[in-house]
């Protein structure tokens, strides 16, 4: 398919949708009209809804958050606690005033004529009876995600991003430390690139984008990978939202799933806050002031927040080590009643250092990795209530990153006393000088990743009999790019990587990555029974990156999440969705491969200026990487909420994904000759000098070697079950008890064909490296296969006269399983050096003396490897939890993972040998917050 | 204090400095442990029942002790005070062709034969009998007298490799032609590709090399043939201690990634398991097993020399299957692991070489070299080797400080 009808088929079914999207608008107009209601909303039958909200001290809250779901309402209330809500139309609905340190107040109200409620709100603490302190899945009708706040992340005593995800069913309890890269996955057993990059993080309305990361050096393990989860810092966190399901289509550029993480905005006391562990280190303060425009009446907040973090990997010996800085100001603003503002500069900084013990004497041999991060975003909220636009609002952000890796005095080995300098770009037979000794290199990768993204989204909704519709329409533009030096070296004739795919590249001559995604959702919610309701959100979001460009990609992903009230106990939820993630630069726009083999190599011992080393140096340059698709993920999910007597819930949402089209490399090959010459033959002595005869090789070789052209070939496919009982509260122990947890299973394979050398090649090709042809089979017979099952019961004790709440987790892994399966199989073809295919035929794999090129085709035969799977004994953990508060001026928490020390020495299935299990599972640290 | 409490308070300190002083004259008063007697029963092989088994030396080593008993005529050895632990236990002594062919009536080539029997791990824990079992194999005169595979760190710290090397040493009293000769590598994967109760007759080799059969090449009695990777002085860059510039063969990287010296001959790769691998594959840190072995047939004759993959193996590498009967002469080097050495992993059968050497270090780069101990000094002062084929006491291992040259023997 060309890339010119692709460009059609995209626009043509963009416009389809569209349309689609106004006739569903239409109709659900004239239902309007049909029942009674007048087409203009400005009529009788709308009233206002009034908001006043105060604290405990009668004191007025400025800026707290006034919602109405049903609707997608949202008000913000002024100087003097006011919000006002115009234009809604009579009915029952749920409403909802939340505020940073506040305990949320939901209420339901009917609405016949103009109303005003009053709400009093009342600081969150343990005092209160209820206390939430593990996720809460979300109601159905929506996308499958858990919701963790501020108390919750508070009792976990969290450093980073990463703790915080142990919550969520499925994930285990482990140690997190800071110095070691942790990466997002979700439901998958199998990390891996696709898996993680596939995992996107939105900070206050904006996307982190890794888009721009390029691969190369010591960065390469970062590039197309996804962000670091212990670069951002919990202490600022007031929500964390882990969309695992499907998502709405307000989201994109993602594969496996979303977290959504709210800063803390509004008016906070001095908030002081220590924590550690024998490993690290995190100190942080955070303030949110209100201010007056002088003159007016418009109020804003400001919050101010500095984080510190410090970990080393082992307190014994300072080799290796991770700081974190963070600050960020975040201003939200009321321009006027109706234009809803928040403005936020946040800046991070981070570092790891790896090197020797400063105290002991020795060579230096220094790494320095330092992160760091700029990034300011605004964005608006304005209630412009019309029709078709009740709420707008827009995000503009600038992220500005900088990475750098810095390598002082690194040694470079040289084991076989003969290292080349390579430094050739271009293709051709060069002289190269060379080294036979070790030698210190000094050099770094400098990569500058920048993101600009733009979005506007329309909020609006119909309503009709007992049928709500909330609209959402938006744009979105992203741009990414990467300013960087690249990769480089102090001194070129030393370098620090002296392999082929060392050279140095330059990361700002890459082009930018362009992204324009439009979206459009519809969320119906029709209650046709008491307290029983159907909602079904569905959506599509189109998505083009690089367009009008011969590497365009185009995708479409529709969406649906739905749910339906059986009865009064029982919902049902069934979803289904596409979710793509578009390639970053480094997948459209790979390096250079570089291949180098000897040409000459002569090295007289007793005529040194005889000596010469010659390369033959092959550069294939993928330009662009034409008809690389976006990574599609499908997901099916089908779930089930069983609400039982004193609040009790049993959720159990079973789904499947796949991923058909991750990115991989493809296995792509062109030949190349190349001679070589010898004293034997096309190397001639001549007053000391060696001249070399062109024209007369010992021998020429062909070789083959990859394009480095990257495809999608990768397939994941995960499936599973995920548990969330809340079994209700033990009155007498004031123990509330949860019980997650989830079965997973994680398969991947590469699709498509692999091609490698023969077996039983004659020695006289393998000395030289060399291969007459090569053999091609189908890649996708062996497969990778994860299963795992584990549980999490946690018991929260809470005593509210107390202030204190404790909860004990009991983690068990029961089944672990793990298959590396290997079938035999049969050659399907084979390519020979002038890049022909062949195709083998079954008659020519039945026949036992079948040569190819004098090679045996029956050797060629892949047996069954009989391989066994490894299944992994019942494992076990118990962690505790406990927190205090300390009057009203502060907190003490305190944890324990592996509280019982249990590292068994246990067997698997598939050996005798005894392991260790659990091991570094133990720790225990404490965190205590002062608040002013 | 009134006089009935003094009375009782004087009863209660006497009470108790008689308890004391019975609890002090209670001494640990531990015999020790006393060694035991340890019978060794030497066994003749099976064609050689008339053998003469008395006057022989049976040696007990291990943990740090040596017993020695001599044998009667019964082949019956008592070593005395034998402290109870893990020992390894040995035999030798040496008879001519003419004795051997007297005791099995068969005719056999000129030369000297060994009688040794070696059986390692005995515990010993109380008072017991073992039998050792002899076995009867010819005394080459062409042997392995170092094996340099460790590698060793340079100037800078920085693991190097290329000094590396393999010498040969003529042991015998005559001059003999080498060319032709095999040199090939025992494959060494972690779990042994064979083991000897499946393949008692064959070794698997993971490279095979030549000395090049085209001309004659003769090395006097006493002299020395050394094989390396990279026939030039390393003692210049001052990477490592050995100057191969005279070296007698060089295996030749076809790839072109180590200097190689167009003055020294190159030594023909018949056969290697890997691709782009040319040149010798010493593994540093080990096992690296080395054997020389000679045969009128094509090595690279695939219906008479095997490739297989390891045993029971469908996928991987390719192994030479070489008969056992053509080596001249092998060591078993195994790996130095944390856990201690891994007996069960000797490549070679017992009349090859019954035992092993293994560095003293469990890290590669060390700079040690394997070397085969001299036995005595003639007196124009050649020296001869041991040679009981039993690298256990055989060979030893010299540090990087000791310096041990190409040439040199102690």
């Amino acid at each position: 398919m060309s890339d010119c009808q692709i460009n059609k088929k995209g626009l043509l079914c963009f416009f389809v949708c569209f349309l689609f999207g106004s006739i569903s608008v239409a109709s659900a107009f004239s239902l309007n009209d049909s029942i009674g209601n007048k087409a203009s909303v400005r009529s009788s039958n709308t009233c206002r809804l009034f908001f006043h909200v105060v604290d405990e001290n009668n004191e007025p809250v400025i800026l707290a958050r006034c919602e109405l779901k049903q609707l997608g309402l949202y008000a913000a209330t002024d100087i003097n606690g006011d919000a006002v809500m115009s234009d809604v139309p009579c009915g029952e609905y749920d409403v909802t005033v939340s505020y940073v340190g506040y305990q949320a107040i939901k209420r339901k109200v009917n609405i016949s004529k103009d109303l005003r409620q009053d709400f009093k709100m009342v600081v969150s603490s343990l005092a209160l009876k209820e206390v939430e302190v593990v996720a809460k899945q979300n109601v159905a009708g929506e996308s499958t995600s858990s919701l963790i706040t501020r108390q919750a992340i508070d009792h976990l005593q969290a450093f980073s991003l990463d703790d915080i995800m142990q919550l969520v069913p499925g994930n285990l309890i482990k140690n997190t430390s800071l110095t070691d890269e942790s990466y997002l996955t979700l439901r998958t057993l199998k990390g891996g690139q696709n898996a993680t990059f596939g995992s996107s993080i939105m900070i206050d309305g904006v996307q982190i984008s890794n888009n721009g990361t390029m691969a190369h050096g010591a960065f390469e393990s970062t590039a197309n990978v996804g962000t670091q989860l212990r670069t951002i810092s919990a202490d600022d966190i007031e929500s964390v939202e882990v969309i695992r399901g499907i998502a709405s289509a307000e989201y994109g550029d993602f594969t496996s799933g979303m977290t959504v993480i709210n800063s803390r905005v509004g008016v906070t006391p001095w908030m002081a806050k220590v924590k550690v562990n024998p490993a690290m280190r995190n100190y942080s303060l955070s303030k949110g002031l209100k201010f007056v425009m002088p003159n007016s009446s418009k109020v804003g907040t400001v919050n101010f927040s500095f984080d510190y973090a410090n970990a080393w990997s082992d307190p014994r010996m300072k080799s290796e080590s991770f700081d974190r800085y963070t600050g960020s100001v975040n201003v939200a603003y009321d321009f006027s009643k109706k234009w809803h503002t928040t403005t936020k500069v946040r800046y991070n900084f981070s570092r790891e250092w790896n090197g020797n013990d400063p105290d002991a004497v020795s060579q230096s041999n220094v790494a320095d990795y330092k992160n760091s991060s700029l990034s300011l975003s605004h964005n608006g909220k304005l209630s412009v209530n019309k029709a078709f636009a009740r709420t707008v609002s827009y995000t503009l952000s600038l992220s500005l990153n900088e990475q750098t890796t810095r390598r002082e005095n690194c040694g470079v080995a040289n084991p076989n006393g003969l290292l080349p300098i390579l430094t050739a770009t271009e293709s051709g037979y060069y002289f190269v000088p060379w080294v036979n000794t070790s030698y210190f290199a000094s050099g770094g990768t400098e990569s500058k990743p920048g993101n600009v993204t733009a979005k506007l989204t329309d909020q609006f909704y119909v309503r009709a009999g007992d049928t709500n519709q909330n609209f959402k329409l938006g744009v979105e533009y992203h741009y990414d790019w990467n300013s960087g030096r690249g990769y480089y070296n102090d001194n070129d004739s030393l370098p620090l990587n002296p392999k082929s795919n060392g050279r140095v590249r330059s990361f700002s001559d890459v082009p930018g990555l362009q992204q324009f995604n439009v979206f459009a959702e519809d969320k119906l919610t029709w209650m046709f029974a008491d307290d029983r309701q159907v909602v079904v959100q569905a959506g599509v979001r189109f998505t083009a990156v690089q367009p009008f460009m011969s590497e365009s990609v185009l995708s479409l992903s529709p969406r649906i999440n739905s749910s339906f009230d059986v009865t009064r106990w029982l919902d049902i939820r069934l979803g289904y969705g596409l979710t793509s993630k578009t390639p970053s630069l480094a997948y459209l726009y790979p390096d250079k491969n570089y291949t180098d083999v000897v040409a000459a190599n002569y090295m007289p011992q007793d005529n040194s200026s005889g000596q010469l080393l010659l390369y033959r140096t092959e550069v294939y340059q993928v330009e662009r990487t034409l008809g690389l698709q976006n990574a599609t993920n499908r997901k099916f999910e089908v779930g089930l909420d069983l609400k039982l007597p004193n609040k009790r819930k049993i959720s159990i949402i079973g789904y499947h994904e796949k991923t058909g089209n991750g990115f991989s490399s493809a296995q792509e090959y062109y030949t190349f000759t190349s001679d070589y010459f010898s004293i034997n033959k096309g190397l001639t002595t001549q007053n000391g000098m060696t001249i070399v005869d062109w024209n007369n090789p010992e021998r020429t070789d062909t070789l083959f070697s990859t394009t480095g052209k990257l495809a999608n070939n990768s397939v994941t496919v995960n499936k599973g079950v995920e548990l969330d009982f809340d079994l209700g509260e033990i009155e007498v122990l004031k123990t509330h008890v949860y019980l997650n947890g989830a079965y997973t299973e994680s398969k991947s394979y590469t699709k498509g064909i692999t091609v490698s050398n023969p077996h039983s090649l004659p020695t006289e090709y393998k000395q030289y490296g060399t291969t007459p042809f090569k053999i091609v089979y189908r890649a996708d017979t062996d497969y990778d296969i994860y299963r795992q099952f584990n549980t999490s019961l946690r018991l929260v004790t809470h005593i509210p006269v107390i202030k204190m709440v404790a909860s004990l987790t009991g983690q068990a892994i029961w089944y672990n399983y793990s298959r590396s399966y290997a079938p035999g199989r049969n050659p399907i073809g084979w390519i020979d050096t002038d890049l022909t295919y062949h195709e083998i035929t079954d008659d020519m794999l039945s026949d036992e003396n079948y040569t190819i090129k004098g090679i045996s085709l029956h050797d060629q035969i892949e047996e069954d490897t009989k391989s066994t799977p490894t299944k992994n004994p019942i494992t076990w953990m118990v962690s505790g939890r406990l927190t205090k508060e300390l009057g009203t001026f502060g907190s003490l928490s305190m944890y324990v993972n592996n509280m019982f020390f249990y590292e068994p020495y246990l067997s698997s299935s598939s050996s005798s040998t005894l392991t260790q299990r659990n091991t570094g599972s133990f720790s225990f640290g404490f965190e205590l917050s002062f608040k002013l | 204090m009134n006089l009935k409490g003094k009375r009782f308070s004087f009863v209660c300190l006497l009470t108790m400095l008689s308890a004391l002083s019975v609890l002090m004259s209670c001494s640990s008063d531990s015999d020790g442990v006393s060694g035991f007697d340890v019978t060794v029963y030497i066994v003749a092989p099976d064609n050689m029942t008339g053998l003469d088994l008395s006057g022989h030396t049976v040696t007990f080593e291990g943990e740090g002790r040596t017993y020695t008993a001599v044998t009667d005529n019964t082949g019956k050895a008592v070593l005395t005070g034998v402290i109870p632990g893990v020992y390894s236990t040995s035999c030798s002594w040496n008879i001519s062709s003419d004795e051997y062919t007297v005791l099995t009536s068969e005719t056999v080539q000129n030369g000297t034969y060994i009688l040794s029997g070696m059986s390692s791990d005995v515990a010993i824990a109380t008072t017991s009998e073992h039998y050792l079992s002899l076995v009867v194999s010819k005394k080459q005169s062409i042997l392995i007298s170092k094996v340099y595979y460790q590698g060793c760190k340079d100037s800078n710290n920085k693991n190097y490799l290329a000094g590396r090397f393999v010498e040969l040493y003529n042991n015998g009293d005559d001059t003999i032609d080498v060319s032709g000769l095999y040199v090939g590598f025992m494959e060494t994967e972690s779990k042994p590709a064979y083991t000897i109760t499946e393949e008692s007759d064959t070794v698997y080799m993971k490279q095979v090399f030549r000395i090049p059969a085209d001309k004659e090449y003769l090395v006097a009695p006493g002299k020395n043939v050394v094989i390396c990777n990279s026939a030039i002085d390393h003692t210049e860059s001052g990477a490592d201690i050995y100057n191969l510039l005279n070296s007698d063969f060089e295996a030749k990287d076809a790839s072109g990634k180590t200097t190689n010296n167009p003055d020294v001959p190159a030594l023909t790769l018949v056969y290697t398991a890997y691709p782009t691998l040319s040149n010798m594959n010493l593994t540093q840190g080990g096992p690296c097993g080395v054997a020389i072995f000679n045969t009128t047939v094509d090595v690279s004759d695939t219906t008479v020399f095997a490739e297989v993959y390891s045993y029971g193996k469908v996928s991987g590498a390719k192994y030479k299957k070489i008969p056992a009967k053509y080596i001249i002469d092998g060591v078993d080097i195994l790996k130095n692991k944390t856990s201690g050495v891994e007996v069960n992993t000797k490549r070679f059968c017992d009349y090859v070489d019954a035992g092993y050497v293994v560095s003293s270090s469990t890290s590669s780069y060390t700079g040690e070299v394997m070397y085969r101990k001299q036995e005595s000094v003639t007196v124009d002062g050649r020296s001869i080797l041991m040679d009981s084929n039993n690298s256990c006491a055989d060979w030893a291992v010299a540090t990087r400080d000791e310096q041990l040259q190409i040439g040199q023997y102690k």
